[in-house]
């Protein structure tokens, strides 16, 4: 069993770029696991329709660097690399979106894998998953991702 | 991976008395997750399809190409090209 860690990924929604993403680093790879995902908007209350979907990508693009938070403090730091609020896209892989979640502004989703459904990212360099929001500016949201490597 | 067991999912609306619960499955072809209740609880018949050939559940626009290529498999040939490529300098 491997070393699970959590992130926290916010950004002023875009109708253009992502909230975040995970990705692998360029050298020393290893697969990692999303097994729990929580997203939602902290603005003020208001009622925005988003479609968020998870979708895999074979860049990082141009982000702010998110550390990784190891769930177990013993744990050593995380070999993935995580960022949110993009300004540069991440190259995202046509057709592969794994989970697409329509959800009012006023609302939360979350979602937990059953053990051995977990959403899985290869081991290949700058691979990973990114979490997109097409919404109405000046909203912000927040996803949070939990994931073991 | 055959994703046998059940994830689950849930929508908290301060709009709604209660949330929207629905057990998930991560199809085993292509990682999908595919919520098998609808927003007022009830389960969504047609949305998965049991592949006789690696046994693992599926979304249905896998199980429509008729073909079995479980995920596992896809992970091992994309790593396999990650270090063919790594290893002639690409």
């Amino acid at each position: 069993m491997g070393a699970k860690f959590a992130v926290d990924m916010q950004r002023t929604a875009s109708l253009s770029l992502s909230v975040g993403n995970i990705t692998n680093p360029g050298a020393s790879q290893r697969r990692h696991r999303w097994f729990f995902v929580q997203l939602g908007a902290e603005g003020t209350v208001a009622d925005n329709p988003a479609l968020w979907a998870l979708q895999r990508c074979t860049t990082a693009g141009t982000r702010t660097a998110v550390t990784p938070i190891p769930l177990d403090p013993a744990d050593a730091a995380a070999v993935t690399t995580a960022g949110e609020a993009h300004t540069v896209e991440p190259t995202y892989t046509a057709n592969e979106i794994l989970l697409n979640v329509p959800l009012n502004q006023r609302a939360t989703y979350q979602w937990m894998a059953a053990p051995g459904g977990e959403l899985v990212v290869p081991a290949t360099a700058s691979a990973g998953i990114g979490i997109k929001t097409p919404t109405s500016g000046l909203v912000a949201v927040t996803a949070q991702v939990h994931f073991e490597e | 991976m055959g994703a046998r067991s059940r994830g689950y999912a849930r929508i908290v609306d301060p709009a709604l008395a209660k949330p929207q619960e629905s057990d998930t499955i991560t199809c085993g072809h292509c990682q999908k997750v595919v919520h098998l209740h609808d927003r007022t609880g009830k389960a969504r018949s047609g949305v998965l399809v049991h592949c006789h050939q690696c046994g693992s559940q599926t979304c249905v626009p896998c199980a429509e190409t008729a073909r079995c290529e479980p995920f596992e498999k896809k992970l091992d040939q994309i790593e396999a090209r990650g270090r063919l490529l790594a290893a002639i300098g690409i």
